[in-house]
């Protein structure tokens, strides 16, 4: 029994799951060639009538080329190749060149010379093949797909070729280049390096032939290669699942790797990189990386925290470095340790240390607030923090909700307040609603500059102003002047309707103080009924 | 030899004629290497079953580990009742690189014999022995083997088993347990064993003792439903819907198959037409998936002699005869066709398409094969023919014959290519470039492929354009009248647009220097002008007299210049028509027309220079010319011309320029240029800067030099002194060295992946223009713009075979454009500030927050329960519908609820009771209504602002 090898030939090139992965095997034999360069173009010819053109498509290498003995014996004859220890694409499986036929040229002609010896080749559509001598010397193996077309195709059929080699090769270690020559615009280089661009920080990693580089980045993109050709490219945490699973799902969510090692491999199908025991120390291998990455990134924010002058550029850089930090969280042992965060004095300080500084549980935000503000909250007990509340709004809940921490910008953190006339009665009968409850010492109305709409009013914990921001449990307002906002639509209606129905005014004011604390409301109910 | 093997033989540096054509061949040993690397795990054990299979119609395998010797052995034996002779163990690795399951029963056994040794071989033993009634074979691992080669040695050993079965039998150096475990992550081969067979002969697991023995059998063909030729059906009640290969199962395709539309169907299927995908465990969708299922759905011993009509109504088959055309589906397939145009289609079964293809001589068309085609219904070119000028037989593209209707009305003015095929239009696209136009290629059915190429289209068109010249002379032909000519849209077109670009005009090298010269066309026949005694003159024989006399003299008016008119026969005005005065000055340039009053014979002409004294200034003359030179019009035109006449004169005799050779006096045109046209001296072409002359008008932007747009005289003149070359052709640029990615990549931001079973993909946020690119057979098909603010949004979309519409699809990508805006608000902050792709997403979100919102819902108008006057404070205070529900037995102030929509307050708790009493104050009502607030406040179903809002609204309504 034979091998039905034109069945299994069909079979082979049936498998490439795109016309132009062939680019992709041809890079790979010009570098296991020796090439340091590999040369695409994409001519266009008129073909027989106006409405046709000949498409030829040209893979020039400057390898080692081939002798007779490789042509039979490997190029010609499947999975004749002698790259046995190769596992990479196609090319451990010696079926590479024939992805040639996935384009459905009409012909091919391969062009090689080893060793003195020049040889070409012309495939026909059917897969049968010419050999013939060639007199003259020849370096490197070129290889020419001619097939038919329509001169519209040509566009399409560039940036398909481009798509391509940039896909697969655009890690490559050689010098790739590609020339639409009817456009005239001259050779593209395809190369990229593997380091990514555009990350806040990126770490390199090697051991022997294997080497990677993690990076945090806008979007947790990963690249498996071989020998700087792609194998598969997709999320990271996809890409990465032994990795991901010592990282944790936030930090896959920004994670960029990329793993350029011979142990990585592909099936035949060439679906995807084979799960094996060498890809899971591939992975492991890359978990002190990450923890070094880690490292990184908040070193980099200390050093931008420690920076003693700040302009525009550098808050744009806290907000974008925290953001990454934001998803490290749970994963940097002893966070609140480090200087990551910058007092709108300018002071480098630790979570830790802030939250020692914040007595009432509450920090609050500046971006460029008065200086006024800033005293007030100072004498408060409320640390104040450089940030812009817009923007940083969700790193920094999240850093100071972890040391339960509550966060605001400053201007509803505290307030400076002016007396102005109060409304004695109704103060009175407000007084005696919470007397109970929450136990003021006393109610002044005031004027807050600069505070929210929202804010109804505040406590007077030290100097001229006011904290809006604590909650007004009992423990806060005993004994103390509960401060009200004379503008605050409560208040307002409060003090008109004192006019009619001073009692409900009252048990409405009540109300609103309650909301802003946790004490008891049922007590409420029972005070106006004594009241009654 | 055709175009593309003329490409060939010129690439081709191999002399001789053609070598001896050769094939591919396969290394087998290397094959078998690469199958055994790809091998599934444990799938090995399922090929034994199917090679025991091959040759028995039932067996009994057992598989069993056991201790031997320090090694851990796993045992296959099956045991089944062949004739053994003729089967043959030499090459059996090699034999499982062939797959086809229409081999004769031993070739099969061979293959899949081999396949799981090679599978077997995979999990890395120290030995493998196969023993069968016709000998023995052991594979030993060889440490010493080297690189690439199998590093299992083949031997032969004696057979310990008799006629019977065959056994397989494997060892491993360490724990079996420990090589598993490994090598799958699972315990137990047994176990594993047990699954595979399970699953392989559709037994509950339960029920297989692997070690005791388990019965395979080939389903009898008693029990089995013939499908024609697709195969047989062993049908259940229940169950998966089976593909076998081999007596055992390979794949689960019910699902698949209700997916296409077919009924849920239980039971075996053996069909060796459907094709595996190349995992070889999921069944490909194609043609002969669809007959089987036609076959299943409606197997032969049905009614084949009754239609069964959409709603119930039926027909015989036999009446389908009549009609010169019958058009068919499967039934599964029926609903896929609905609505698509009024033809009939008829659900036939494939024994009922069987029948009529042996009976009738109509057409039997398949609809699926009209897929793509606009409407079911045959085109009606009856108008087309009436209305146009046609068909005319363009050629053919790609096999099609392609012909053209040229329309006469001139409010037909649209151009349009149509692919037909069966009679139907499959593709209807536009053609701006062929306006009254209708350009049909039908499509001949090759076997069972009428799919047109989304390019085919494009391909006519093209083609179309360049056959242009025979729709042309079509409408010479048929409308003799040129004013009626004139109404008809495609005639008008290329009139307007007949241009020295469009006819090619240029200087080709001649023997004395270079000489005018066009392409030709139908329209140069036109009349434009008459001479004085009546003689008509063409385009043709404007663009003769501008390249042999360097002009054509017009005369204007009825009035005569008796004395000025030359008797030189290629000088005798003509009067131009008004069509024709238009024309020529676009084609010839004004310049070219020597309007009268004017001596013709004092103009320089396409001849050598030498004879040309007539063009000699004298310098009082050559100075008032050159004080013309400030006018306009005409006038400076005219004066340029003299100048430049003299100037070149002058320099090839030798004679005084009088310096008129510094003047800007010739027009250039630089096609780098962002104002490619101005005027050079003769001394400055002297310098060498221009590659060539080109006609006047003629000067384009793709040329790839600087060169000089002249009349045929100063052309001549110029070639004859040496100042430019006589060939026109543009130099071709250098090649550039390569242009670095950074500078020429088009840069991703933000890519979205798009999957969905009708298409898969990726929205891009990158540089350049926005649109999806959707492609389908490998060609783009066409390009989506999403609306606003998605517009900047790019990328390609692969469709899927099946149905999509473009209302859908765009559906589709607007919905993950959507979630790509999602994607962007995180990335923005996750991107390096300042860097492009923080502009980028920064910009792609400006836009989105830009776009307006889409007005608030009313609130939705609930009844009100239990009306009374609290619910209105309530309803008044929250600014919004919502029902107050009151409990009457409920002491608590407010039951604790998820949303606002609904708030339930307590009848007995004493401030809702005071003020639900007849007659409640105001005040009682207020407290109510604030405390309620409150305790919404509390529970988190009021913000602290909506909070505030409510309770003022309430004071309000109090004071």
């Amino acid at each position: 029994m034979t091998v039905d090898t034109h069945a299994l030939l069909e079979r082979l090139v049936g498998q490439f799951a795109s016309p132009y992965d062939f680019l992709r095997e041809l890079v790979q034999n010009a570098m296991d060639a020796g090439s340091d360069l590999v040369e695409v173009e994409l001519h266009q010819h008129p073909g027989d009538h106006e409405g046709e053109v000949v498409f030829e498509l040209v893979v020039l290498d400057a390898g080692g080329g081939m002798d007779e003995e490789i042509i039979d014996g490997e190029l010609t004859r499947l999975f004749g190749t002698s790259k046995t220890d190769d596992r990479t694409m196609a090319g451990g499986f010696g079926i590479g060149f024939v992805s040639v036929f996935a384009w459905e040229p009409e012909r091919v002609l391969l062009q090689t010379g080893r060793r003195g010896e020049a040889w070409e080749l012309l495939f026909h559509d059917d897969r049968q093949f010419e050999k013939r001598p060639v007199d003259m010397p020849l370096e490197g193996t070129t290889v020419r797909l001619f097939r038919r077309g329509a001169p519209s195709q040509r566009r399409d059929i560039a940036e398909a070729v481009e798509d391509a080699l940039r896909r697969w090769c655009r890690f490559a270690p050689i010098e790739i280049t590609f020339d639409d020559v009817e456009s005239a615009q001259g050779p593209r280089e395809i190369a990229e390096p593997l380091e990514p661009r555009d990350v806040p920080c990126s770490v390199a990693w090697e051991l022997g032939a294997s080497r990677a580089v993690l990076a945090f980045g806008p979007q947790p993109q990963s690249v498996l290669l071989r020998r700087g050709l792609v194998l598969q490219e997709g999320q990271s945490a996809t890409l990465l699942p032994v990795l991901g699973e010592a990282a944790g799902a936030d930090s896959m969510a920004h994670l960029v790797a990329r793993v350029d090692s011979p142990k990585l491999r592909t099936a035949l199908a060439r679906d995807g990189v084979v799960e094996s025991a060498d890809r899971d120390a591939l992975e492991r291998a890359l978990v002190p990386t990450l923890t070094q990455l880690r490292a990184a990134l908040v070193g980099r924010v200390c050093e931008l925290v420690a920076r003693p002058r700040w302009d525009r550029a550098a808050e744009d850089d806290y907000s974008h470095l925290h953001a990454h930090l934001q998803l490290e969280h749970g994963a940097i042992e002893r966070l609140d340790r480090y200087d990551i965060l910058r007092l709108a004095t300018g002071t480098p300080i630790s979570l830790g240390a802030l939250a020692r500084r914040a007595r009432l549980g509450i920090v609050a935000v500046s971006d460029h607030d008065p200086l006024e503000l800033r005293l007030v909250a100072l004498r408060s007990g409320i640390p104040v923090l450089h940030g812009r509340w817009s923007v940083d709004q969700p790193w920094i809940e999240a850093l100071l909700g972890s040391r339960e921490l509550r966060a605001l910008p400053l201007a509803e953190a505290v307030a400076v307040a002016e007396a102005v006339d109060t409304p004695p009665a109704l103060a009175r009968l407000t007084l005696s609603l919470l007397a109970d409850i929450v136990r003021p010492k006393a109610m002044q109305w005031g004027v807050f500059e600069g505070s929210s709409a929202d804010v109804l009013g505040g406590v007077a914990l030290g100097g001229a102003g006011v904290v809006t921001a604590a909650r007004w449990t009992s423990a806060l307002l005993k004994e103390r002047t509960l401060w009200l906002r004379v503008d605050h639509p409560v208040v307002q209606r409060a003090s008109a309707t004192a006019v009619t129905s001073p009692d409900v005014a009252a048990f409405g004011l009540a109300a609103a103080i309650l909301s802003r604390g946790d004490a008891p409301v049922d007590a409420l109910w029972d005070a106006w009924r004594a009241f009654g | 030899m055709s175009a593309l093997d003329a490409r060939v033989r010129e690439a081709s540096l191999a002399e001789g004629t053609a070598a001896p054509r050769r094939s591919f061949t396969a290394s087998q040993r290397a094959g078998v290497l690469a199958m055994r690397r790809g091998a599934v795990p444990w799938q090995f054990s399922v090929a034994l079953l199917r090679a025991g299979l091959a040759l028995a119609a039932a067996l009994v395998a057992k598989a069993r580990v056991r201790e031997v010797d320090g090694h851990r052995e796993l045992r296959f034996d099956l045991r089944l009742a062949c004739a053994w002779s003729d089967l043959d163990l030499a090459g059996l690795l090699e034999a499982s690189l062939r797959d086809d399951p229409r081999d004769d029963p031993r070739l099969r056994w061979r293959s899949l014999l081999g396949a799981a040794i090679n599978g077997a071989l995979a999990t890395d033993p120290r030995w493998l022995e196969l023993h069968t009634p016709v000998g023995g074979r052991r594979w030993a691992f060889d440490a010493g083997a080297p690189p690439g080669e199998d590093p299992y040695a083949l031997q032969r050993i004696p057979s310990d088993v008799e006629a019977g079965g065959f056994s397989l039998r494997m060892a491993h150096a360490e724990g079996v347990a420990a090589v598993w475990a490994r090598w799958t992550g699972r315990a137990g081969p047994e176990d594993e064993v047990a699954r595979r067979w399970a699953d392989a002969l559709g037994v509950p697991i339960e029920a297989l003792a692997v070690r005791e023995g388990v019965a395979a059998a080939r389903p009898p063909a008693a029990g089995a439903i013939a499908l024609g030729s697709q195969g047989r059906w062993w049908p259940r009640p229940d169950g998966g819907l089976f593909l076998r290969r081999d007596g055992v199962r390979i794949a689960d395709f019910g699902a698949q198959v209700r997916e296409l539309g077919g009924l849920p169907l239980h039971g075996d299927v053996e069909a060796p037409s459907v094709a595996l995908d190349i995992d070889g465990q999921t069944v490909r969708e194609d043609a002969a998936l669809h007959e089987l299922i036609a076959w299943m759905q409606a197997p032969a011993s049905d009614d084949v002699e009754t239609v069964r009509l959409e709603g119930g109504t039926s027909c015989p088959v036999e009446s389908l005869r009549a009609v010169d055309e019958v058009v068919f589906t499967w039934p599964h397939r029926l609903t896929e066709i609905q609505g698509q145009g009024a033809v009939v289609v008829n659900p036939l079964t494939p024994a009922q398409v069987q029948r009529l293809r042996e009976r009738t001589p109509a057409s039997i068309v398949p609809a699926s094969l009209l897929r793509s085609a606009r409407g079911l219904q045959r085109v009606d070119l009856t108008s087309l023919h009436q209305g146009s000028i046609g068909p005319i037989a363009l050629g053919e593209v790609r096999g099609d014959s392609i012909s053209a209707f040229v329309h006469r009305h001139p409010v037909a003015d649209q151009g349009r290519v149509q692919v037909h095929g069966f009679g139907r239009v499959l593709i209807d696209a536009r053609a701006s470039e062929l306006p009254g136009v209708t350009v049909i290629g039908a499509l001949e059915p090759r076997g069972e492929d009428l799919e047109p190429a989304s390019d085919h289209a494009d391909a006519i068109r093209t083609y179309a354009e360049s056959r242009g010249d025979v729709l042309t002379a079509a409408v010479l032909e048929a409308i003799p009248d040129l004013a009626t000519r004139f109404r008809v849209p495609w005639f008008a077109h290329r009139w307007a647009n007949l241009s020295p670009i469009d006819l090619e005009l240029r200087y080709a090298p001649h023997a004395d220097g270079v000489r005018l010269s066009w392409r030709d066309d139908p329209l140069l026949t036109t009349v434009v002008a008459r001479e004085g005694d009546g003689t008509a003159r063409t385009v043709a024989d404007a663009l003769e007299r501008l390249r042999d006399a360097g002009g054509v003299v017009v005369a204007e008016g009825s009035g005569r210049w008796q004395t000025l008119e030359s008797s030189v026969p290629i000088w005798t005005p003509w009067r131009l028509t008004s069509v024709g005065s238009e024309l020529l000055v676009r084609v010839l340039s004004d310049a070219a027309l020597w309007r009268m009053p004017m001596v013709a014979e004092a103009e320089l002409r396409p001849c050598p220079l030498a004879s040309q004294a007539h063009v000699r200034l004298e310098a009082d003359r050559a100075a008032e010319l050159r004080a013309s030179l400030r006018s306009v019009g005409r006038v400076a035109e005219r004066a340029r011309c003299a100048l430049l006449a003299h100037a070149l004169w002058a320099r090839a005799t030798h004679e005084d320029a009088f310096g008129l050779d510094a003047l800007p006096l010739l027009s250039s045109f630089d096609p780098q240029s962002a104002q490619p046209r101005r005027l050079v001296s003769v001394l400055d072409v002297a310098g060498g800067a221009f590659a060539g002359v080109v006609p006047r008008g003629a000067a384009h932007r793709d040329l790839g030099s600087s060169v000089l747009e002249v009349t045929p005289a100063v052309a001549f003149a110029l070639v004859e002194l040496g100042l430019v070359s006589s060939s026109t052709v543009p130099v071709r640029t250098a090649p550039r060295r390569p242009s670095s990615s950074a500078s020429q990549r088009r840069r991703v931001w933000l890519r979205q992946r798009v999957v969905h079973p009708d298409a898969v993909g990726a929205l891009l946020l990158a540089e350049g223009p926005g649109g999806v690119e959707i492609w389908e057979g490998g060609l783009r098909s066409q390009t989506l713009r999403l609306p606003p603010p998605y517009g900047a949004v790019s990328g390609r979309v692969w469709m899927q075979q099946g149905r999509h519409s473009t209302q859908g699809l765009s559906r589709l990508l607007l919905q993950s454009a959507q979630m790509m805006a999602d994607e962007a608000r995180r990335a923005r902050l996750l991107s390096v500030p300042g860097s492009s792709q923080a502009r980028a997403l920064e910009a792609f979100l400006e836009a989105i927050r830009a776009q307006p919102q889409p007005p608030p819902q009313p609130p939705r108008i609930a009844p009100v329960l239990g009306s009374d006057r609290l619910a209105a404070t309530l309803r008044f205070a929250l600014g919004r519908a919502v029902t107050v529900e009151v409990s009457r037995v409920s002491w608590a102030l407010v039951r604790d609820d998820e949303n606002l929509e609904e708030i339930r307050v307590g009848g007995l708790h004493p401030l809702i009771r005071a003020a639900r009493e007849d007659g409640a104050e105001r005040s009682a009502i207020g407290v109510a209504a604030l405390a309620i607030l409150l305790a919404l406040s509390r529970s988190g179903r009021l913000d602290r602002v909506a909070y505030d809002e409510a309770a003022a609204r309430v004071l309000a309504a109090l004071e």
